[in-house]
């Protein structure tokens, strides 16, 4: 019976994995995989638009300068349906952001983890982009 | 102004006003949430809600998302049988109530606690595909012709280049639409379906990527023979509690959306769940007929939001600045003698864990 049981959870789980897994955009075309990075910053503005948000962050090098970047998201539907809401990420919240470098080398990332000052955690991205830290399951 | 010019101008605003409210940031919003998971399944038609004016009322806010666990074609494991089996529903549901609950746990403060925007699913279907006609659940295969073209459509972002323009990526790519029917079937995000209807009208918006429709009722005659577009042209009526719309004057350029027409059927199944069929009759691209059907349910509190998708699509952009970067680095290389072949677009990388470069079977490939 344990054996047919989990004859039917694999097939049903097959079933599941049978769904395409199909973001908007791909995110290989667009950023690279073997240039992650780390951003800590203060947030200067959330741009909630379509099909991605943009999260801008100013950045304070050890040498004292300052760098602008932007940080892709999810799109705004999925983060609000994730529970974001425009109070989400004020300006001048502090953050560290860990992502991917755009391909073209300008001073965008693809966002993946968000950790507040306090240590609380927020996934940013977007699913089914195929990301290399891509998690279907948590 | 006539009466007809009327109710458009109504519908029009009332589709405005519904977008419109989309849009507005929502502060302290619960995730959209839905009742535990129910045995759905197809069931007799009950006495459907009418509109004021008599007609059948589909009106609401409709979600794919309980749809995304329901393949596009027919797994082997399934072969002969439209249906789960009792034990294999009962598995489903399991599975289906673990990823809800996983999806609903962000209403508990944890926001952003998930990566799986797929985890929506608010009712269990039996359903094995979601293509239901040929009976063995999968998709006819392409004509030669089909099989040609694809081979030269672009692939955009998911495929391997190169890009050196617009032109290169797909139609989902470049924020210009899905189809009639592609905008329905079910996607990991942004499955938002919103009907309004007024007399004589029946307005659908979808949620990604943006496209809307305002169809009349009436029987007037559809746009001339040489008039194509994206969307077609749509004309509706009612067959008993189910609304039968017909688009023609299709450009073909969108997937499942091409031949000379497409037929929607939409019937309020239960209180909370839309049964949507679309047959496609395509004999250039398909060597038989389909029909794909899909059901969308209405859980408590869900709300279409805005997915304009051209407000800030610099996916384009990126993707490009990508290839140029690339051209740069070749040319640098090769001043350093070094000959070597392009970086492919996906850099080894496979979407959904499939090997670079294979070909992605999905709703998303637009030609």
């Amino acid at each position: 019976m344990r054996t047919k049981l989990s004859l039917v959870t694999v097939g049903v789980t097959l079933l599941v994995a049978a769904a395409p897994v199909i973001a908007h955009h791909s995110f290989a075309a667009e950023f690279d995989s073997a240039q992650p990075i780390t951003l800590n910053g203060t947030v200067t503005k959330m741009e909630w638009i379509n099909p991605h948000a943009w999260i801008h962050l100013e950045v304070k090098k050890p040498d004292g300068k300052v760098e602008n970047w932007e940080v892709e998201t999810g799109n705004p539907s999925a983060l609000i349906r994730r529970g974001f809401n425009r109070n989400s990420l004020p300006a001048g919240t502090e953050i560290t952001v860990q992502g991917f470098r755009a391909k073209d080398g300008g001073m965008r990332a693809n966002g993946r983890d968000l950790t507040f000052k306090d240590g609380k955690k927020l996934f940013v991205g977007s699913s089914g982009t195929g990301a290399p830290d891509e998690r279907s399951e948590k | 102004m006539n009466r007809q010019l009327v109710t458009v101008a109504w519908t029009l605003t009332g589709l405005i006003a519904v977008m419109s409210w989309a849009a507005r940031p929502v502060a302290g919003q619960s995730p959209a949430t839905g009742s535990k998971t129910t045995t759905a399944s197809k069931s007799a038609s009950p006495a459907t809600p009418r509109t004021p004016w008599g007609d059948p009322d589909l009106q609401g806010s409709w979600t794919t998302d309980s749809a995304y666990a329901i393949p596009m074609q027919r797994p082997q494991q399934f072969a002969g049988r439209a249906e789960l089996n009792d034990e294999e529903f009962k598995a489903k549901v399991e599975t289906d109530t673990k990823r809800r609950e996983r999806a609903l746990k962000i209403g508990d403060g944890g926001i952003g606690s998930i990566s799986e925007d797929a985890a929506w699913i608010t009712k269990t279907f039996r359903q094995t595909s979601l293509i239901v006609e040929p009976a063995d659940g999968k998709l006819p295969p392409l004509t030669p012709e089909a099989q040609r073209k694809q081979q030269l459509a672009p692939r955009g972002t998911y495929g391997n280049g190169p890009l050196d323009g617009p032109e290169d990526f797909g139609l989902y790519d470049r924020c210009i639409t899905l189809g009639v029917v592609g905008s329905v079937t079910p996607k990991i995000y942004g499955n938002g379906h919103r009907i309004v209807q007024g007399p004589g009208y029946v307005a659908f918006l979808n949620e990604m990527i943006h496209e809307h429709r305002i169809i009349p009722l009436d029987g007037r005659p559809h746009a001339g023979r040489n008039i194509k577009m994206y969307m077609g042209d749509s004309r509706g009526h009612w067959e008993g509690n189910t609304l039968v719309v017909e688009t023609t004057n299709l450009n073909g350029k969108p997937n499942y959306s091409g031949g000379e027409k497409v037929i929607e059927r939409f019937t309020r199944v239960e209180p909370d769940v839309l049964r949507y069929e679309a047959i496609i009759d395509d004999p250039k691209t398909y060597t038989r007929p389909f029909t794909i059907s899909i059901p969308l349910v209405s859980p408590p509190g869900y709300q279409v939001l805005a997915y304009d998708c051209h407000e800030g699509n610099k996916a384009l952009m990126q993707a490009l600045g990508g290839e140029r970067a690339e051209d740069k680095a070749l040319d640098q290389d090769l001043k350093k003698g070094i000959v070597r072949a392009r970086k492919p677009v996906q850099n080894g990388l496979g979407v959904g864990g499939s090997p670079t470069g294979a070909p992605v079977v999905s709703e998303a490939d637009t030609r």
